[in-house]
């Protein structure tokens, strides 16, 4: 049987050897790591309008995209930008002092408004960039993301088999009213004719009634914003 | 009486003698952490709906079981009595954080997809079972076979399970279309139930029940 000295001094060095060598590594490799996210969020974003190129992502995004942000009333902010804006941060603060980031896609004289969304999954945030035509309304694209939700299953949100039945559908009605689309329950259902509803997924509804409600939630903030967009176009 | 010279069993042992090729063998067979010994089908019914994250997933255990085999068989004169199993512990959880980490540097789509299930290995029943039954009590190089061992042994089930779910799930193998658009013309459909946790546990029921029938001796073992 070891001492207790020995017993207390064995866990202080191990830990101390354990701790240290993971801080060398995680701190090594954290610029890479950031740059992965970073250069993740802009392919996203870019993904929802066209087909990306991983080796010109680079100098494609910024020729392609303007970063913008506005408040809740629709009014642009300078000055602040984009991506150091926290969605979910930005939802707990007070309305007047919200800010919401719109990404806009331009090329060859063709428009399309980039929206990113935060919303919660089954196990854990979920995100999205959802792309509109330049009309505001029609969904041309858009990409989810997960952090850890059920592979198979939930985590089946960021695959082109579910993402590309957003095709075409509209967030607003006829009479201009907003009117996100929802997630059918189960899979197979026929959503032809119904502008508003995507089929679900067998096996993930918790995962999607939090996209349908992200879709509520984060759409409603940026109500005003299409409005005064679409007065200025 | 004899004149046979007696030879340090040390210097002429070969790199692999007979029982250190079984601490290799046996696990992938007949003593199978999955399949035999019922360890770490949590993560093997999470994990395996797609052959690449299961193979990532399959290497990540054998790197982390390894390293820890050999860790724990180096310190096992030092390591204290009363506090074992929380070196073990924290070997094996500084392993999984590098791991982890490592993943997200460097193969940043596939640690998302694995999302939790790379920090779950920390809680494999299979690492800490292999570091207190054998390298607590050997030497350094067979704790590193029988590392390797359990973890190819625990890496092939996973791929045979994802195959069948990849392929009637998804009509894909590691991410490229197999089933042919015919099939889909023709109203195949991609069986659903298979991306469910639950196919997995069928999957492998019947590898258990196939290993078993080919071995009877293997019947009465658990």
């Amino acid at each position: 049987m070891h001492s207790n000295k020995y017993t207390v001094a064995y866990a202080a060095v191990l830990t101390a050897v354990v701790g240290s060598s993971l801080a060398i590594a995680v701190s090594g490799l954290k610029p890479r790591q950031e740059r992965n996210a970073l250069m993740a969020n802009r392919r996203a974003i870019l993904e929802t309008v066209m087909d990306v190129n991983p080796q010109t992502l680079e100098v494609d995004y910024p020729a392609l995209v303007t970063e913008r942000v506005f408040d809740l009333a629709g009014q642009e902010v300078s000055g602040v930008e984009a991506f150091s804006l926290n969605l979910k941060d930005e939802s707990h603060k007070p309305r007047a002092e919200q800010r919401l980031p719109l990404f806009v896609f331009s090329r060859d004289g063709v428009k399309r408004y980039i929206v990113p969304m935060q919303g919660a999954g089954l196990w854990g945030p979920i995100g999205a960039y959802l792309a509109l035509e330049a009309d505001l309304s029609t969904i041309y694209g858009v990409a989810f993301s997960h952090e850890k939700e059920t592979p198979g299953l939930g985590a089946e949100i960021d695959r082109p088999l579910f993402e590309d039945r957003y095709k075409g559908k509209k967030i607003y009605d006829e009479d201009a009213k907003l009117e996100p689309v929802v997630v059918l329950r189960g899979s197979g259902n026929n959503t032809a004719g119904m502008p508003h509803a995507v089929d679900g997924l067998t096996g993930a509804t918790i995962t999607l009634s939090g996209v349908s409600q992200m879709f509520r939630e984060e759409l409603s903030r940026y109500d005003r914003i299409f409005a005064s967009l679409r007065q200025s176009q | 009486m004899s004149t046979q010279i007696q030879i340090p069993p040390n210097r002429t042992a070969p790199l692999f003698s007979k029982k250190q090729r079984k601490l290799l063998s046996d696990p992938i067979g007949d003593n199978n952490p999955i399949t035999i010994q019922v360890l770490g089908i949590c993560s093997a019914l999470a994990i395996t709906t797609q052959m690449r994250t299961s193979l990532v997933m399959a290497l990540s255990v054998v790197f982390v079981l390894a390293c820890s085999n050999v860790a724990i068989s180096l310190l096992r004169k030092g390591i204290p009595e009363r506090i074992r199993m929380i070196v073990q512990l924290m070997v094996v959880a500084g392993l999984v954080v590098l791991v982890d980490q490592v993943l997200k540097a460097f193969a940043y789509d596939i640690s998302r997809q694995l999302s939790v299930y790379i920090g779950l290995i920390i809680t494999n029943c299979i690492v800490m079972g292999r570091l207190e039954a054998f390298a607590l009590s050997n030497r350094p190089w067979d704790a590193l076979l029988d590392g390797i061992g359990n973890g190819v042994g625990y890496g092939a089930i996973l791929m045979v399970v994802a195959f069948f779910r990849e392929v009637f799930g998804a009509g894909t193998l590691f991410g490229y279309q197999v089933v042919p658009q015919a099939f889909y013309d023709a109203g195949y459909r991609n069986n659903g139930i298979m991306l469910t946790p639950a196919a997995a546990m069928f999957v492998i029921g019947i590898i258990i029940w196939i290993h078993r029938a080919r071995k009877p001796k293997l019947v009465d073992i658990s």
